[in-house]
């Protein structure tokens, strides 16, 4: 049936996000590593380290875009999706970003961009076939708000953070002791602290960007006035929608006419399936939005 | 059948009584009324499933304050329509679910349902289940089921009625005879 078409999960186009960015943060740290190795001070590691990370926060969308083969698209490919963006930044007080969109069947959006005038908001096909207007609209509302609060800037800045600690760790041990003292412990122990302040940064990166996305649905929501619209295209891109079920209760309960399992074993399949808590947790907190607002 | 014993009637399905309630905050937050009709809706069967239909309809006919028609639908189910206020539907179902309990089945009993009006977004149905003890929302629109308003009633009276939080279980009852 065709309802099951929706259940592949929309891993891929974060994974590649993810992945790219890792990639970037990696090569930084070994090159930053062998130039402390090599006796570069401290400072100058520093400016080095700032200097890449603005370089990325700048490039960070032209690095979004190639890594996610979004395409910016113009008013005459796709006049709905424009129409609607148009509709939304003129209620926020935003200045339009670009629009983009990513040739997939997987349901997805994201914004990205340095500031306001820069931004791009990207969705992709699979995400316009399914949702309706009012949800595609909801949906655009949330990535508005994430270009609205700055998010990207918020989430650079929080890597900034981490990445510092990082080499403050790193460099302490290698600098103070790492040569004068026994090599083998002293990198151990580099390792290890360096290990956990990245695991805490990730953590905390985590939360705030957790924290980011119930902002936007709820500055998105806000901006649309209806909070519900959100909360149904959130159902339908996790997949959550093909849980309702349309079969008659009337025939379902003729199929199991003893009703050993009390119909269907619902319970047990909705946990199996149901590994997206946090989409849970964003439609509920927007349906009592939308119940708070009747 | 037997192992089905202990799963009978326990607390006298007080929660159908919670409608009460409920009725007012729908009245307020979704200018959503009740449309004076509510249905008891039971699969048909043979022997004394006869005499618990008459001992049913012989408490309606005796109730003044509640009208009632029986219908019956292609799946085989019988109808109890009842017309009345929210109270006189709540008292109603309850009697005739007893009754019909009383007589032995109890798991014949589909679904108690009530209809409500909204201004804005039409007819949409509570309907309760009886094995469950829990309400359920459901809003149809063509063949099609308004899932998003679903969702808003579910949140605005989960505080104030056994509301069955699996989604998978919100089984539609399409054609409803009211």
């Amino acid at each position: 049936m065709q309802r099951y078409e929706w259940k592949k999960r929309d891993v891929g186009i974060t994974m590649r996000l993810v992945l790219c960015f890792a990639v970037l943060s990696i090569l930084y740290l070994i090159f930053l590593s062998v130039l402390a190795y090599v006796g570069v001070g401290m400072v100058p590691l520093i400016f080095l380290g700032a200097f890449f990370i603005i370089m990325q926060y700048l490039l960070s969308d032209r690095i979004v875009l190639w890594s996610t083969g979004a395409k910016i698209v113009s008013e005459q490919q796709y006049p709905r999706l424009h129409a609607i963006v148009d509709r939304l930044v003129a209620r926020a007080g935003l200045p339009k970003p670009r629009v983009a969109v990513m040739y997939t069947d997987v349901p997805n959006a994201f914004a990205t961009g340095k500031g306001r005038r820069s931004s791009v908001v990207a969705v992709t096909t699979g995400l316009m076939r399914l949702l309706n207007d009012e949800e595609l609209e909801g949906v655009i509302a949330h990535e508005l708000a994430h270009i609205k609060n700055r998010d990207v800037l918020a989430i650079t800045l929080a890597s900034i953070f981490s990445t510092i600690a990082w080499y403050m760790m790193h460099y302490g041990w290698y600098g103070a002791y790492g040569r004068s003292r026994d090599q083998a412990g002293g990198l151990i122990l580099a390792i290890i602290i360096a290990a956990i302040t990245w695991f805490v940064s990730f953590l905390i990166i985590r939360a705030i960007s957790r924290y980011r996305e119930f902002i936007a649905d709820r500055d998105g929501a806000l901006l649309t006035g209806k909070p519900s619209r959100l909360a149904s295209a959130l159902m339908k891109i996790s997949g959550m929608m093909n849980r309702i079920p349309s079969r008659d209760l009337r025939e379902v309960e003729s199929m199991n006419a003893f009703f050993i399992i009390p119909a269907l074993s619902g319970d047990t399949l909705s946990r199996l399936f149901s590994t997206h808590p946090p989409v849970e947790e964003r439609i509920r907190r927007l349906m009592e939005m939308e119940a708070t607002m009747h | 059948m037997i192992l089905r014993r202990g799963r009978g009637r326990k607390d006298k399905d007080v929660s159908l009584f919670a409608l009460t309630q409920a009725h007012i905050t729908l009245d307020v937050k979704l200018n959503a009324r009740f449309t004076g009709s509510a249905a008891l809706c039971v699969k048909e069967s043979t022997g004394v499933f006869d005499s618990a239909v008459e001992d049913a309809k012989g408490f309606l006919e005796a109730s003044s304050d509640v009208s009632y028609r029986v219908e019956r639908d292609r799946y085989g189910y019988m109808w109890f329509i009842i017309g009345s206020g929210i109270e006189g539907a709540m008292a109603a179902l309850d009697a005739i679910a007893d009754t019909f309990t009383e007589h032995g089945f109890r798991e014949q009993i589909l679904a108690g349902v009530f209809a409500f009006n909204s201004e804005r977004r039409g007819r949409f149905y509570l309907i309760y289940n009886y094995r469950s003890n829990r309400f359920y929302p459901f809003a149809p629109s063509s063949r099609d089921r308004d899932v998003e308003f679903e969702m808003l009633i579910y949140s605005l009276l989960k505080d104030e009625l056994p509301m069955e939080k699996d989604r998978a279980r919100w089984y539609p009852i399409w054609d409803i005879p009211f």
